[in-house]
């Protein structure tokens, strides 16, 4: 016998071998039902108590995926849909339509849809804001082992779960950051970093994997069978980069924006009244994502755009008697004053 | 339905367990031998039933053949063994190498004559290995072919049919006809959730962490650093031994809780102080399926054993080994590596007197042991024989591809702080930290079957090492096993 074996017996009294089974068997049923119930009655995914404020610590397609279970589809009126691209855009400015940002860093319209059929399962929400960005059909499938039926047993007793208890308690003794509000923005920090638009523009995004597209299709149509209005929102690229990507951009655009009808609201930020906003560098501290501060500008002007369009009685509407008001800091262009908005 | 999965450790373990002794007891031996049979084929059917008429086939094709052997006299008895054997060889073939093959058939007979993708049905190299084994132990009347109950139920008995070990049949049809192993059914039961439950650990903790690290590194194999090149391939060393080896482990569990004894797998390989010590502690049943049908054969052709004959057998034996995992070169060269191992191991024991010291010794094996799981893991030879390369710090040995490690760009050091402040250290680092010492200088985990005792503090060990396999089998890591692709 090894040592180690020998000093584990050493002293102790033998016992049936019945009895040794039943004790291992019962010990483990009763600590893992303990650890179990105690999970559950603290469930801080919202699985199965119903919450009002649920922030993500940690891991965010796991955590996302669990609210979009019970939590979103309970207390928000509208989805994001979209990528790290509009991850950081703070929805809770969408007031008083309660919107929650279901944007994913790195993720693609894939792992997005399982989100939106989740929510969808629970309650149609009024909204589902779409946005048109080439990073989400790029690539096609689950990026992480996460995201599956398993999460949901997950929430009561596993690692992403402890890291959850471990990450909010570094949040509550101010360790750690709290990086997701409730409404699922994600404040990046971005660090400001030298970037060149033409290295930028030579990004993998600009690649369509077909059958990602054609999912978008599928999620488009499937939101506005369910009784959802669709919105698309195209996110604002900095100008440096748009010289060398517009065309490609806009035959991007021009193709995914057949999945939408012609009497829903198209909310374009590449368009001139954005022009100075999009021409300032410290905007883009890495050159793709928004600061905070333009984010949220961009933001408010979102809300604004789909409350006018929200409110017409037949549907969405352009016409907004209100133009983009371009905050103080950013008037460095002139910018043309339009309807921000475009409806085809 | 893999062993480390819920279904099968609360649902699946359990009721076939529960099901099959009070069948024995309630009914009849013969009953729960039909039971057993009909939740092995269930078990198996679980993965993809489209693959249960492959394993009905072979049954079928080796229970006809094993009679006729039996039944045949002089040379024709050598040719029914040679037609069973080699039926077995192109079903094997047929699935196996079928992809090597569909597209070199598909460009000269061109695309009406394209074979069709079948698949990988799931442990056919298993059941197929031991059923050539069978029909050669009923040619050399070391086995009487049974009724075909007892057949298929020793083909596709659920602890081994996936992925071992393989079992000889004169070890396992004896106590399919008896219903068991002759013993103490308590303790057995006893052993059985021992061993099953230090498997379940061994793959859910700590196979399942150096996944991580491996993943994170082999994706891209060509920014690893030297460091991280070391650190990456040392990783799927310990994975894939603690993968392998607690799926055993479970297996091996799993039969003893239904009274069964099926061969061991693994002895504490990386203890192993050279090659040769190594193949009789790693894969058991592989190795001796191997001696026994493959090297000895060809050893008794040259009809005089010496060191050459020995050495071609030797390196014939590996070779085919190393394919027998798959239609890559790079699992011939794996093969190879440990047949050049083995080689220069025996003839250095026949002509030196010199011995090394243990320490180099052990540190020399793990080494080619290291270099040769590059060629196992890694997809084709460009990218493995660039890991090899990069073993050698000679160009970018530090450097920081921050792939696995943070290093500092300016002084080449670890980041110990950033290391420290990732989660990942608590779930993967540490569990990875405590295994690589207990791979290489731990006991092996068949000391439950040998020195058990039912005591506090073995039930308390016991049910520590199940609730922690809990926690990590439902987190998002849980992944299937390394050997359920051979």
């Amino acid at each position: 016998m090894p040592e180690s074996a020998e000093r584990l017996h050493r002293g102790r009294p033998a016992m049936s071998a019945t009895r040794w089974s039943a004790l291992v068997i019962i010990t483990v049923a009763v600590m893992a039902g303990a650890f179990v119930a105690v999970n559950g009655s603290i469930d801080p995914m919202g699985l199965f108590h119903s919450r009002t404020r649920i922030v993500i610590y940690t891991n965010e397609r796991w955590s996302k995926y669990l609210l979009s279970i019970r939590y979103v589809p309970e207390q928000f009126d509208a989805v994001l849909v979209g990528t790290s691209v509009t991850g950081n855009w703070n929805t809770g400015f969408m007031q008083p339509l309660r919107t929650y940002n279901l944007s994913i860093e790195g993720g693609n319209i894939y792992e997005e849809r399982l989100l939106l059929e989740n929510v969808f399962k629970r309650r149609k929400p009024r909204v589902v804001l779409f946005c048109i960005h080439p990073y989400l059909t790029a690539s096609y499938g689950r990026q992480t082992p996460y995201m599956t039926n398993r999460d949901y047993w997950s929430a009561l007793g596993s690692l992403e779960l402890l890291k959850t208890y471990h990450a909010r308690r570094r949040v509550e003794r101010h360790v750690g950051r709290q990086e997701f509000n409730e409404f699922g923005q994600q404040d990046f920090k971005i660090p400001v970093r030298p970037w060149r638009a033409q290295a930028i523009a030579g990004g993998r995004w600009y690649v369509v994997d077909e059958r990602s597209f054609a999912e978008y299709g599928r999620l488009v149509a499937s939101a506005r069978a369910a009784g959802s209005r669709v919105v698309a929102v195209v996110p604002p690229v900095n100008a440096e980069q748009w010289l060398y990507t517009a065309d490609a951009y806009r035959e991007y655009q021009h193709r995914i924006l057949t999945f939408f009808r012609g009497d829903e609201l198209v909310i374009d930020f590449n368009t001139a009244p954005y022009d100075g906003l999009r021409g300032d560098r410290s905007n883009f501290p890495d050159g793709i994502h928004l600061s905070s501060t333009a984010a949220d500008i961009f933001v408010k002007e979102l809300a604004r755009l789909v409350r006018n369009g929200t409110d017409h009685p037949r549907g969405f509407r352009i016409a907004d008697s209100k133009t983009f008001q371009v905050p103080e800091r950013t008037k460095r262009q002139s910018v043309e004053r339009t309807a921000p908005g475009t409806i085809r | 339905m893999p062993f480390n999965s819920f279904p099968f450790v609360l649902l699946f373990l359990p009721l076939v367990v529960v099901g099959y002794r009070l069948t024995i007891k309630g009914l009849s031996l013969r009953m729960a031998r039909g039971f057993l049979l009909a939740a092995s084929l269930t078990f198996y059917g679980f993965y993809r039933w489209t693959y249960l008429p492959v394993l009905l086939a072979s049954i079928l094709l080796n229970f006809g053949v094993a009679h006729r052997v039996a039944e045949a006299e002089g040379r024709t008895r050598l040719r029914w063994l040679w037609t069973g054997i080699l039926l077995n060889l192109v079903i094997l073939c047929t699935f196996k190498y079928a992809s090597i093959l569909r597209p070199v058939l598909g460009h000269v007979a061109g695309p009406a004559f394209a074979l069709p993708d079948w698949g990988f049905p799931l442990g056919i190299s298993f059941f197929t290995l031991q059923q050539v084994a069978y029909l050669v132990d009923v040619y050399e009347n070391l086995l009487i072919p049974q009724r075909l109950g007892v057949h298929a139920l020793f083909v596709s008995f659920f602890p081994y049919v996936t992925a071992g070990p393989i079992s000889r049949g004169k070890q396992m049809i004896p106590q399919l006809e008896r219903g068991g192993r002759e013993g103490d059914r308590a303790l057995d039961v006893a052993r059985g959730l021992a061993m099953f439950a230090t498997g379940l650990f061994k793959k859910v903790v700590f196979a399942d962490c150096f996944r991580t690290i491996v993943d994170k590194g082999m994706t891209d194999p060509f920014a690893l650093s030297s460091l991280e090149a070391w650190c990456c391939t040392l990783a799927y060393t310990m994975e894939i031994y603690f993968d392998f080896s607690g799926y055993s482990d479970m297996a091996l569990g799993a039969a003893l809780l239904l009274g069964f004894d099926i061969p061991r797998n693994f002895d504490a390989p990386y203890r192993a102080r050279s090659i040769i010590e190594f193949w009789q502690r790693w894969h058991i049943s592989l190795s001796q399926f191997i001696t026994t049908y493959l090297y000895t054969p060809i050893i008794r052709l040259f009809r005089k054993a010496t060191l050459r004959s020995a050495a071609v057998a030797t390196m014939v034996s590996m070779l085919v080994a190393g394919a027998w995992h798959g239609p890559s070169w790079n699992f011939v060269i794996f093969g190879g590596l440990h047949g050049v191992g083995l080689v220069v191991n025996q003839t250095w024991k026949k002509k030196s007197k010199r011995r090394l010291p243990a320490a180099a010794a052990w540190a020399l094996t793990l080494a080619w042991i290291n270099l040769s799981f590059i060629f196992f893991r890694l997809p084709d030879l460009h990218s493995a024989l660039h890991v090899v390369r990069m073993l050698l710090p000679f160009d970018n040995p530090f450097g920081g591809s921050g792939i696995l490690l943070p290093v500092s760009a300016r002084t080449g050091m670890l980041q110990i702080a950033e290391v420290v402040s990732r989660p990942a250290l608590w779930t993967v680092g540490l569990p990875a930290l405590i295994a690589a010492p207990l791979a290489v200088l731990g006991p092996s985990s068949h000391w439950w079957l040998d020195d058990f005792r039912p005591t506090i503090a073995t039930a308390a060990a016991v049910a520590a090492l199940l609730l922690i396999a809990f926690l990590f089998m439902n987190s998002a890591n849980a992944t299937d096993f390394i050997y359920f692709r051979f």
